[in-house]
């Protein structure tokens, strides 16, 4: 990742989710810096990709909206956690965890 | 899977409401800028530099903003939605297209779906019998003596019942419903009975409803006797009470109902009851004389053909059997055996007519679709511009070709809906006009299957209209269509597609036309056939008095008659035995033996078979027959008088020819006056021929007076100058006077007699005409639109050359070549398919040959007269363009 890269679709709603789950309700604008300064600025959100994310995961119920107040105290958006989403963080976070042991495993120096 | 249902919820949901949640999303974005500037500025960048980098990091507000849209709502689901909205805008917009090609297709489809139901009513759905088409019904036939239809004996049957492989099961039954009459259950009414063998049901395989079938025991002479009711006369004279199997009734004499037939059995047509026949025949020995077993002829056959077995191979060996009957001494009717599939017989030539108006309405929905896929050419070749613009803007190719889908399924589904209600009418049209013994045609309805069939017919349309345009459409090529728009000749593709397509329109309304012609024809050959009598102002019944003894009816009949001649407005009443056109090519033969020959069969075989009639005086002028020679019956022409007869024009030629037949004496086997077998007969009349047995079916008459004959004269003929109505119920009135239980029966006028014997072809030249004029209008409304498109498109060219100095004719002759040609090339195809297609209809044909040379010939003449008016009405726009106008405007 030597380029800053674009997310996959999946992985950018994890990270929405645990985003989410440790700040708590966030804006548009807060998730896509807290994302970018968690990578340490090797990713960038484009929102073009995070608003439609943003817009599956609250059709799918894992995240809802209500407008409010920013720390700038400015009109926004604000996106929370649901419990439906809170689960769905665990389940994804362990998927995750099994995909990228097995990955390990294939690109760790042969042990045979 | 919920979550992805859930979704799904919310998506559909996001097609609402559109433009507040746009308004919402635009806010929110916003603010999200609004943060990363601010954010921006805090770590110390000038807020132009902040709000810059703000923006590109957005990535461009408007992208974002569409990609949010498709993931809230459903992308295609949109698309689809915009397309359809596109189309009907499009369609509201040429009012004259859509008008026209909607109109085309409901006349189309309607036409269709409406033929359709007749077609499944009367030959699809399942008849009430099992297997139909492995029966078969058999009668003899006597060509030599020009007798088509000779019905058979009951030993006949028996014979081939019994040796015949040729058939699994067979049974008999009478040639026609014979009538009795019931007393006791309502008003006393003369009912229609079949009489049959007891094989009859089992043969056709067919169930009583109610209670049993006949047995062996019933079908003997002597046996007590038993009917089974058709269902609606159960109904309606026992009040559907199933306690009425077993009970007695009076028809003509005692009879046990012990069945009942369903409700959808109606064979033969219009039978009120069936009854076994032998006890019948054996009752009327007394009457004929004779072993009507053996001896009498009043039966057809019918059979159940065994696997593998043609009707061909059962004729064979029926008329093997029959030979060897024959030599065995038995009476043969018939000098051939006729084997006919039941199922023509039981639809006649209205199966032909039916299947044949069927392919025609396909040819119509055919021209029909050419038409509106000519129309829908057109129509995008006319937005060649608008496509290239949108092309540029960038829609693909794809979407145009979506557009033009939308608008062709449109035009399909609101044209079958039209259509739908439309044939409702169309079907009703079709029952009105259609002779009344088509059989199960008043069941028509417009149900599922009609419906499924007229789905089929509209995506079948959908297709072949839209093909043409959409690949049209869909190859809109940016470059081409901005460049071609306006110069060159544009549209060569779209021309020549449309070319084909009027080919195949004029070509398949040619065969439609050809057909109309030839059924026209044959229908004017059938009206100007002499019948021999003059049906207008005749009323006519039939009369069975009850208080009569049998013998003496004939007496009853002449006193009756002297009374109906005194009454007002009455110019002459008679009666005879069987009024003209009654049981089709039914009737009463006689032999007939000549002064000099000996009385024995083989001499009888050697002369013509004459038709039987029995007539009272008064029937030759109520009937308007005329005298050639001698005299009519008169009352002096009684049973104790020297027995006389009149003979029609044709048996005096065929029995004397060349010599004066006033004064020969004849002898008829067949019909002696009571107690002298060989009474010798005295002609001493000729009168015009009559066409008893069918308009088509020229027989040789010979006529008893009615005091001398056997055979009853109970058809009554009045002719008289007063209201049908109020004549006929005078009639009834006076013959109610004269026997107060009298039933009266069949009661009708000549007019609607012959009306009904020439429904079938009356019905097939509307049919055929109609759906022939609807499908020349729909090819010429396309050569019409043909000529204006290619008028309209070079007006530039003509311009310029009248600008040049061209004369008009230079201009018109190349248009009206191109048109004239496409024309007469469909012209050609079409005359070479209805020299194919006619073919089907040579059945329906009269006097008329399928390959009626003057039918072509003013098909042709029509055809060439309008299509010259089509081409050259709009080709003459082309003198008229103003050049400085065309040469300016697009």
């Amino acid at each position: 990742m030597s380029k800053q890269s674009d997310v996959w679709q999946g992985t950018l709603a994890l990270m929405i989710l645990k985003t989410l789950e440790t700040m708590g309700p966030q804006h548009g604008y807060g998730i896509a810096r807290r994302i970018e300064q968690t990578s340490g600025n090797k990713l960038l959100v484009n929102y073009g990709t995070l608003y439609p994310a943003l817009l599956k995961l609250e059709q799918e119920g894992y995240v809802a909206s209500e407008w409010g107040l920013s720390d700038n105290n400015r009109r926004a958006k604000f996106y929370r956690l649901t419990r439906a989403g809170r689960k769905q963080v665990e389940r994804a976070a362990r998927e995750w965890e099994q995909t990228t042991a097995i990955l390990a495993r294939f690109l760790a120096p042969d042990e045979a | 899977m919920t979550r992805q249902v859930r979704a799904l919820f919310w998506r559909l949901a996001g097609l609402a409401a559109k433009s507040r949640r746009d308004r919402e999303f635009a806010e929110e974005l916003e603010a999200n800028l609004q943060e990363h500037i601010t954010d921006r500025i805090r770590a110390g960048m000038t807020p132009e530099a902040a709000r810059r980098a703000a923006l590109v990091k957005l990535g461009g507000m408007e992208a974002a903003k569409d990609q949010y849209r498709e993931r809230r709502g459903i992308p295609i689901l949109e698309h689809l939605i915009r397309d359809l909205r596109y189309a009907i805008r499009a369609l509201r917009k040429t009012p004259v297209f859509t008008s026209v090609a909607l109109l085309t297709l409901a006349v189309c489809i309607g036409a269709n779906a409406a033929i359709f139901s007749a077609v499944h009513a009367v030959l699809l759905r399942p008849l009430p019998v099992r297997q139909p088409d492995r029966l078969v019904i058999c009668w003899g036939s006597d060509p030599s003596h020009n007798v088509p239809v000779v019905e058979l004996s009951y030993r006949n049957f028996q014979d081939w019942a019994a040796g015949s492989r040729s058939f699994s099961q067979a049974a008999a039954i009478g040639s026609s419903t014979w009538p009795a009459v019931l007393d006791g259950h309502g008003e006393s009414a003369r009912l229609s009975s079949a009489g049959v063998s007891v094989s009859f049901f089992e043969t056709l395989g067919v169930v009583p409803a109610v209670g049993r079938g006949f047995r062996p025991e019933d079908d003997v002479p002597q046996a007590p006797r038993v009917v089974v009711l058709s269902h609606g006369t159960w109904v309606r004279r026992f009040g559907a009470d199933p306690q009425a199997v077993g009970t007695t009734i009076q028809l003509d004499e005692p009879h046990t109902i012990v069945g009942v037939m369903p409700e959808e059995f109606d064979f033969p047509r219009g039978t009120e009851f069936w009854t076994p026949v032998v006890p019948v025949l054996a009752d009327s020995a007394g009457v004929w004389r004779t072993d009507t077993l053996e001896k009498v002829g009043v039966l057809f056959v019918i059979g159940r053909l065994r696997d593998g077995v043609t009707p061909g191979m059962a004729t064979d060996e029926l008329d093997s059997l029959a030979d060897r009957l024959e030599q065995s001494g038995a009476v043969r009717f018939g000098s051939e055996v006729i084997v006919t599939p039941f199922l023509d017989y039981l639809f006649g030539p209205v199966r032909q007519a039916l299947w044949a108006l069927f392919a025609a309405v396909w040819v119509l929905l055919l021209i029909g679709c050419a038409n509106v896929s000519g129309l829908m050419l057109t129509s995008v070749s006319l937005r060649r511009r608008e496509h290239a613009v949108r092309l540029a803007l960038g829609a693909t190719g794809r979407v145009l070709a979506r557009e033009w889908l939308f608008q062709t399924l449109i035009l399909s589904i609101v044209g079958g809906g039209l259509g739908l209600i439309a044939s409702q009418w169309i079907a009703q049209a079709v029952v009105v006009l259609a002779p009344d013994d088509i059989p199960r045609l008043s069941d028509i309805s417009i149900s599922l299957p009609v419906v499924a069939f007229s789905f089929g017919a509209v995506v079948t349309t959908a297709l072949l209209c839209g093909a043409g345009p959409i690949r049209r459409a869909g190859a809109s090529n940016l470059i081409e269509a901005l460049n071609d728009s306006t110069h060159s000749i544009p549209g060569t593709q779209t021309y020549q597609t449309r070319s084909l397509l009027l080919i195949l329109q004029m070509g398949l309304s040619v065969v439609l036309l050809v057909a109309a012609g030839l059924v026209l024809r044959s229908f004017v050959n059938l009206r100007s056939i002499d019948l021999g009598f003059v049906p207008s102002n005749v009323v006519t019944m039939t009369l069975d008095p009850r208080d009569h003894p049998k013998p003496s009816m004939n007496q009853w009949m002449h006193a009756l008659l002297d009374r109906v001649e005194a009454l007002p407005d009455v110019r002459a009443a008679g009666a005879v035995f069987l009024r003209p056109l009654a049981l089709g090519p039914i009737g009463q033969e006689t032999a007939v033996i000549l002064e000099g020959q000996p009385d024995t069969p083989e001499a009888a075989r050697g002369n013509p078979t004459l038709n039987y009639q029995v007539a009272t005086p008064g029937y030759f002028p109520a009937m308007r027959i005329h005298l050639r020679r001698g005299r009519l019956f008169n009352d002096q022409d009684t049973a104790t008088s020297t027995p006389v007869v009149l003979v029609g024009e044709t048996t005096a030629r065929r029995l004397w020819p060349g010599q004066n037949p006033i004064g020969k004496r004849i002898l008829m086997p067949t019909f002696s006056p009571e107690g002298s077998p060989t009474r010798w007969r005295t002609v001493v009349g000729v009168v015009n021929n009559v066409r008893y047995r069918g308009i088509d079916d020229a027989r040789l008459d010979v006529y008893d007076p009615a005091l001398q004959s056997p055979v009853g004269a109970m058809d009554l003929v009045v002719s008289s100058s007063g209201d049908s109505r109020r004549v006929s119920a005078m009639v009834q009135a006076e013959a109610r006077r004269l026997d107060p239980r009298v039933v009266v029966d069949r009661l009708t006028t000549m007019d609607a007699i012959v009306a009904r014997a020439t429904a079938p072809w009356r019905f097939s030249v509307w049919m055929f005409t109609v759906f022939a004029v609807i499908a020349f209008v729909l090819a010429t409304v396309g050569l019409f639109s043909l000529v204006s498109l290619d008028v309209a498109e070079r007006r530039r060219e003509f311009a310029i050359r009248l600008a040049l100095g061209a004369r008009n004719a230079d201009i018109l002759r190349p248009v009206l070549l191109a048109a004239g040609g496409r024309a007469l090339a469909g012209v050609a195809v079409g005359m070479l398919a209805a020299i194919v297609a006619t073919r089907g209809i040579r059945t329906m044909l009269f006097g008329v040959e399928a390959l009626d040379v003057t039918t072509y010939a003013a098909v042709m003449a029509l055809i060439l007269a309008v299509v010259g008016v089509a081409s050259y009405v709009p080709a003459r726009r082309a003198t008229k363009f103003d050049p400085s106008i065309a040469l300016r405007g697009d």
